[in-house]
């Protein structure tokens, strides 16, 4: 009896403890589908969660976004993808900074998708590798590079806006005399100042037209560009000149929008849909209008850089569920959702859905008629390029521990090897 | 029954299947990675033999790294020991807040080590953080620093984190070693006129040999393996000032390079295993 006692209780336990599961299982069964989407802090603002609501609301599918620090997501994602625990639904640059992710093997072939039809030709080609689509740009242009500066405060310093290296030079003295720390650099935030040399990749593409062709195929090395080589020189001079005021290893994006609105610094490296981000984040107080740009002065440098078309989403091949994920694509290029998008981020300053209307700020138009022409950026164009080792040898440039030259060399030893193991031909 | 409880030898047989699984066989398959070129862009692996360990102890930029954790590593190693030990000498006497700092010097040792990062890049930020804006309240500006961008604060500034943060752990198990010392070799210490420094020296120290030697391999291998701190602080900046091995590991397994991260990996792990096994010896030989 005592015996039959024991059993039936070890029984009942053995059962109280494998019966919660079997109830979880179930009741997991049951729980609606939740995407994962990562993206980078800064690219994902209310408008995205919004649409991400209405999807929900009307499927169902929640879209839980996972957002990574500025200069880390590449690095984050990269590792989630590389383990095997990547999101759902991840944002990456267009354009050859695909090919970093293996496409082929992380991403899903989009070609067949219904929106493809209303995209811009440029927004499929800069998403698509070896003639298949990877990822959806809905969104639009909002990372074409140049120098934004006030107008106002130039005429009242008498400053010329600048057309080459020397007359960029007068213009940070006359601002530094005047009180004004010329240039808001933030060198911690490892994804921005390689900006100030791959703004003068049009104009090395212009003297070159095989530049790209050859840094594919390793005939050359970045250290053998010598507009590289001299953007850099004129970058360190320009750091040693104090124009980048004292705290530029430790400022970081985030603080920029108050250093250039609060007149504290005087120009800035940056996208040209800045201004109405800067409106975005401090209110109806900025006007959008009162900022002006013009190209990379360095190496004399009158080109605009262009990119592969800004940020664009893609579907990891690995996910549990890529058709939800489509179905939250196909929702996203739905007519009346690409609208209330270009109407409420307006940091598009040209559109990859036909007929939709951006939101072109006067510095970006003034920036290009600043320039004497554009042509696609290196970021855009060669393989493998990473901004962020450039970025973070130029920290070591800064400090005195490299030269420019050693930088590129540097960068070109990284870069070979990971074309190298990558099988790329010619490396 | 058996009393002498002399198992049998064949149960050792699942824990060495255990171990064999979840220790030896990945470590021989990192051995193994490390000499391949396997990475996240290309399917095909290829045996690439020391070439890794070649490119790394070749290049002058892993050297620093390599140079940076062991700085890291035996300059946070000794001030956590001097600093544990003072505050566990001073807290080991009778009075009536001991109890409460005790807790207040141990509280740090919960914190993840992550929200300690994240805290302290606002304590050193240079225009709002809370030590300028002190050193400029009192008077001192030009002691303002941006503690994390300047090449030479940045270092230290990461170290003073780690020791703030992890001091009180060595407090605790200096405390428990005194606690340990036999009241009466320190009253024959006393009759026989020993001087407090004297009894420290020659009583207290060498009876607290078992606690030093704790607190130096676990603060060695913490040194040595630090990660989570450099990353949120500096991730490594400004320009690989406070670029360590487990940032570089992290940051060449992100860019795909896995076979080369893995050799990175496992120089530490032979690092790690040398370091603590010498001063285990060492230290034990001291205690024998």
């Amino acid at each position: 009896m005592k015996k039959s006692w024991k059993r039936i209780t070890a029984v009942g336990l053995a059962a109280a403890m494998v019966l919660p599961t079997g109830v979880v299982a179930h009741a997991e069964k049951e729980e609606k589908t939740t995407l994962t989407f990562a993206a980078s802090q800064n690219w994902i603002l209310d408008v995205d969660r919004e649409l991400a609501k209405a999807f929900e609301e009307e499927t169902g599918i929640a879209v839980d976004f996972q957002l990574s620090p500025d200069d880390q997501y590449q690095t984050i994602i990269k590792s989630k993808l590389n383990t095997g625990e990547g999101p759902d639904l991840f944002m990456s640059y267009s354009g050859t900074k695909l090919k970093d992710f293996n496409p082929q093997k992380n991403m899903v072939d989009l070609s067949g998708e219904e929106w493809v039809d209303k995209l811009e030709q440029w927004a499929i080609d800069g998403n698509s590798i070896d003639g298949v689509l990877y990822a959806q740009n809905t969104a639009g242009v909002d990372d074409t590079n140049g120098v934004l500066y006030k107008p106002a405060v130039f005429e009242e310093l008498g400053i010329k806006v600048p057309t080459n290296y020397e007359e960029f030079k007068t213009a940070c003295d006359k601002l530094a005399e005047a009180g004004i720390t010329p240039i808001y650099e933030f060198v911690k935030d490892l994804w921005h100042t390689h900006y100030w040399m791959e703004g003068v990749s049009a104009l090395a593409a212009q003297n070159n037209p095989d530049l790209y062709k050859q840094l594919n195929t390793n005939e050359i090395g970045f250290a053998d560009v010598p507009e590289f080589v001299q953007a850099l020189e004129q970058l360190k001079e320009m750091e040693a000149a104090g124009y980048f005021g004292e705290n530029h290893m430790s400022n970081i994006y985030d603080n920029s929008y108050d250093a250039i609105n609060s007149g504290k610094y005087g120009m800035i490296i940056i996208h040209g849909s800045y201004p109405n981000e800067l409106a975005d984040n401090l209110g109806d107080a900025v006007n959008p209008d009162e900022y002006s740009m013009f190209p990379d002065p360095l190496c004399d440098n009158t080109l605009v850089t262009l990119t592969a078309g800004g940020t664009t989403k893609c579907i990891n091949a690995g996910s549990d569920n890529i058709e939800a994920a489509k179905q939250y694509l196909d929702f996203l290029a739905r007519d009346e959702n690409v609208k209330k998008l270009y109407d409420e981020k307006t940091v598009y300053v040209s559109a990859s859905i036909k007929g939709a209307e951006a939101s072109p700020t006067k510095a970006f138009t003034d920036l290009k008629a600043n320039s004497q022409g554009e042509l696609q950026g290196a970021e855009a164009s060669v393989y493998f390029y990473d901004g962020g080792k450039i970025s973070e040898l130029i920290q070591e440039m800064f400090v005195g521990t490299m030269e420019p030259k050693e930088v590129l060399e540097e960068y070109d030893n990284t870069r070979r090897a990971l074309a190298k193991d990558a099988g790329q031909e010619g490396f | 029954m058996n009393h002498k409880k002399i198992y049998p030898s064949y149960f050792i047989l699942i824990p060495m299947v255990l171990f064999v699984i979840l220790f030896i066989l990945p470590s021989f398959i990192g051995l193994c990675l490390s000499l391949t070129d396997w990475n996240a862009v290309s399917d095909k692996i290829h045996f690439v033999g020391l070439q890794h360990f070649i490119d790394i102890f070749t290049n002058k930029r892993y050297l620093l790294v390599i140079k940076n954790t062991l700085i890291f590593a035996v300059v946070t190693t000794v001030f956590k020991n001097l600093l544990g030990l003072g505050m566990a000498l001073a807290l080991n006497k009778s009075f009536r807040t001991r109890n409460f700092l005790r807790t207040i010097f141990f509280f740090p040792v919960m914190l993840s080590p992550l929200i300690i990062g994240l805290v302290f890049k606002s304590v050193y930020n240079p225009e709002f953080g809370v030590i300028n804006e002190f050193l400029n309240k009192i008077g001192l500006s030009a002691l303002c620093q941006d503690w994390l961008g300047n090449i030479g604060t940045a270092m230290a500034a990461v170290i003073a984190v780690e020791i703030w943060r992890l001091v009180g752990r060595n407090m605790v198990i200096y405390v428990a070693g005194l606690q340990a010392i036999s009241e009466d070799y320190l009253e024959a210490a006393s009759i026989d006129g020993a001087s407090g420094f004297q009894k420290l020296i020659y009583v207290i120290i060498p009876d607290l040999i078992p606690s030093i030697t704790i607190n130096l391999v676990l603060n060695l291998i913490d040194g040595l393996k630090v990660f989570d701190l450099v990353f949120v602080l500096t991730n490594g900046g400004p320009a690989r000032m406070t670029e360590v091995l487990n940032t570089v590991i992290y940051k060449e397994y992100s860019s795909g390079r896995y076979g080369f991260s893995t050799a990175l990996g496992l120089i530490m792990f032979i690092f790690t295993c040398i370091v603590a096994f010498s001063v285990l010896r060492a230290m034990t030989r001291e205690e024998d």
